[in-house]
């Protein structure tokens, strides 16, 4: 395992738009190296766009995102190029393209960074799939698949080039809980196997008190960070009522 | 059986005494119903007070929120003092809060200032060069990098859009440019008919196809079917977070989705151009023998005198440029695409729109330059 003790990822002073709107000012927190680290807070409150930023799907209106040291925004096409090819991402959706089979879906990054002959790819991604629990599905079109079974196959995409970081945006959303656990469950067993670095955003409580080793949790109206932490000492020790809320969950009954 | 009879709807009674005004809702009070509105209770007094009364009230929804809405808006833009302390404690609430609802909504519809409009306007329009330049600066980068030889082009992707828009575009491009030759024909024939000068109708068809008409139809057909059909791809595409699962792979959008397009549409293009030829001076021929009596020989002939491989050029290569405007405006609209249902098919009317508009234009300039330089 890495002896690196450098954290994965370091986020200075992060200020992101979104719409033309500020939503996200002066946010700073740190992942260190194969940790489990949750993204939280309620709808709305910028944690795709944090995400989104940290990626570089979108660029920040200030501050700076390194990994592993080195900085991801202010950097060249080429070394970013270099640098994406580190992350997997999780997409909401699953995002698998619909236009080619899921083997294809898989054995398309193998073909854009690397020179393995063809079969080997194919068997790569027969077994990245096969990782996932979705054996002999090579031939299917995303279309024919459930919306667990695509977001498995997006993470055996993910997973293809063995990233060092996989970051996934809400993985259990708009999945029933027994397959938002399997799926929690995977997350844990690639972080035990391959000591990758996991960043989930997600508002789904089971998952945080499951599999996060430590949470910072967001809030719309401070554009910021209000909670950073073990989750379980997050919630014992807050005071502040907003993640008192959201972290125990105090429903209408109980009022 | 019970007679039908009309229920007792909504009512209003109003007293005036002293400065107070005692309103007294009754009956009642359904949405699908006729309902009174406060408006038609105001006299030209103004009363110092209002109270709001509903005992009498059997049956209410929203309607009678209007109209305690309404009551309440007014005599707080009076001043007039309401009193509703008359009201069931969940009808005060309820309309309290359609009072405040309506307050908020005033609030938001204020007009733009002109000045902000076309602030707004302009701040728009340059983001939306911004973005056209971005991408041809893309697609130029990509291009040249593919040239050069620094990365691969997706040859199964561009067969396989060539035979989309190329092999099977070939029914309906076939029918438009036959039909343009008959239609052709038929007003040629108004014209040299008058001169005695039917056999002219040739030489009127094979230039007019070969040097304008073939590779405008043939164009104007495909940004319809394959302009259109790019935009919605990759518009769909983009709404499922597919183009971003592209970008954060490292691989550009543009190299992987619209350079293979763009050269289908390129390539084919000029050979569907030069097929729509034929088909046009087949249509042309057709009316010629059956109703001016030229027999296809002489039209042949005839035509053979005054069309020549010049002019088959210039038909070609305005087929090219209007294949590439084609492709990169359904492909730019399609990246343009908001992410929703109605953002794709708003794509796929853009693309059309643009790219039978920017035909238009490139026709016009061609037109300008081949008289110029006397092709």
């Amino acid at each position: 395992m890495s002896t690196e003790t450098r954290p994965a990822i370091e986020v200075t002073d992060l200020a992101c738009s979104y719409d033309e709107k500020l939503v996200l000012d002066g946010v700073s927190f740190e992942v260190r190296q194969a940790e489990i680290f949750f993204v939280i807070g309620g709808s709305g409150c910028g944690k795709t766009t944090l995400l989104r930023n940290m990626i570089g799907l979108n660029n920040p209106v200030r501050g700076e995102v390194l990994f592993n040291g080195q900085s991801f925004t202010h950097s060249d096409a080429r070394s970013r190029r270099d640098m994406l090819r580190t992350f997997g991402m999780l997409f909401q959706s699953g995002a698998l393209w619909s236009s080619l089979t899921l083997g294809e879906n898989i054995a398309l990054p193998l073909e854009e960074y690397t020179r393995l002959p063809k079969d080997e790819i194919k068997s790569i991604a027969s077994f990245k799939l096969a990782q996932v629990g979705l054996a002999g599905y090579e031939e299917h079109f995303p279309s024919e698949l459930s919306g667990g079974m695509r977001k498995r196959a997006g993470l055996a995409r993910a997973l293809a080039l063995d990233p060092g970081i996989v970051f996934f945006d809400e993985p259990s959303a708009s999945l029933d809980p027994v397959t938002a656990r399997n799926l929690d469950r995977l997350i844990l067993q690639v972080r035990d196997t391959f000591g990758t670095t996991i960043v989930v955003v997600s508002h789904d409580i089971d998952s945080i008190f499951g599999i996060a080793d430590r949470i910072v949790m967001l809030d719309r109206d401070k554009r910021g960070i209000i909670a950073e932490g073990k989750p379980s000492v997050v919630a014992r020790t807050s005071n502040d009522p907003k993640v008192v809320e959201f972290l125990t969950r105090r429903g209408l009954g109980s009022e | 059986m019970l007679a039908s009879q009309e229920p007792p709807g909504a009512s209003v009674t109003t007293r005036a005494e002293g400065g107070v005004l005692d309103v007294e809702l009754a009956g009642p009070w359904r949405l699908e119903g006729k309902t009174p509105r406060w408006a038609s209770y105001i006299g030209p007094a103004k009363p110092s007070r209002v109270r709001l009364v509903a005992d009498a009230v059997s049956h209410w929804d929203t309607s009678l929120l209007v109209f305690l809405g309404e009551a309440q808006l007014w005599c707080g833009a009076e001043g007039v003092e309401c009193d509703t302390a008359g009201l069931p404690e969940k009808m005060r609430a309820l309309s309290g809060q359609f009072a405040t609802s309506i307050r908020a909504r005033a609030r938001d519809e204020h007009s733009r200032s002109f000045v902000e409009e076309v602030g707004l306007a302009t701040r728009g329009t340059m983001l939306h060069i911004r973005g056209l330049l971005q991408f041809v600066g893309e697609f130029w980068i990509d291009t040249t990098r593919l040239v050069r030889g620094r990365t691969g082009l997706r040859w199964n992707d561009t067969v396989e859009e060539m035979q989309k828009c190329g092999a099977m575009a070939l029914p309906i491009v076939s029918l438009i440019s036959f039909l343009v030759g008959v239609t052709l024909a038929y007003s040629g024939a108004i014209v040299l008919k008058r001169f005695g000068g039917e056999i002219w109708v040739s030489d009127l068809i094979g230039v007019a196809m070969t040097r304008e008409m073939g590779a405008l139809m043939a164009a104007v057909t495909l940004s319809g079917r394959t302009g259109a059909a790019f935009a919605v791809e990759i518009g769909s595409m983009k709404a499922n977070e597919e183009i971003d699962a592209l970008s954060t792979l490292g691989i550009s959008p543009v190299r992987f989705l619209v350079i293979p397009r763009v050269l289908a549409l390129v390539l084919m293009m000029p050979l569907l151009a030069m097929y729509a030829n034929c088909l046009g001076v087949l249509g042309g021929m057709a009316v010629a023998y059956t109703t001016l009596d030229i027999p296809p020989t002489a039209y042949w002939v005839e035509m053979l005198t005054i069309v020549d491989l010049q002019d088959v050029l210039v038909g070609v290569i305005k087929a090219v440029v209007f294949g590439l405007i084609v492709g990169l405006s359904g492909c730019l609209r399609g990246l343009q695409s908001e992410r929703d249902a109605a953002g794709v098919g708003n794509a796929a009317t853009s693309a059309v729109v643009t790219s039978i508009l920017l035909i238009i234009v490139a026709d016009a300039i061609f037109a300008v330059l081949f008289n110029a330089i006397g092709l």
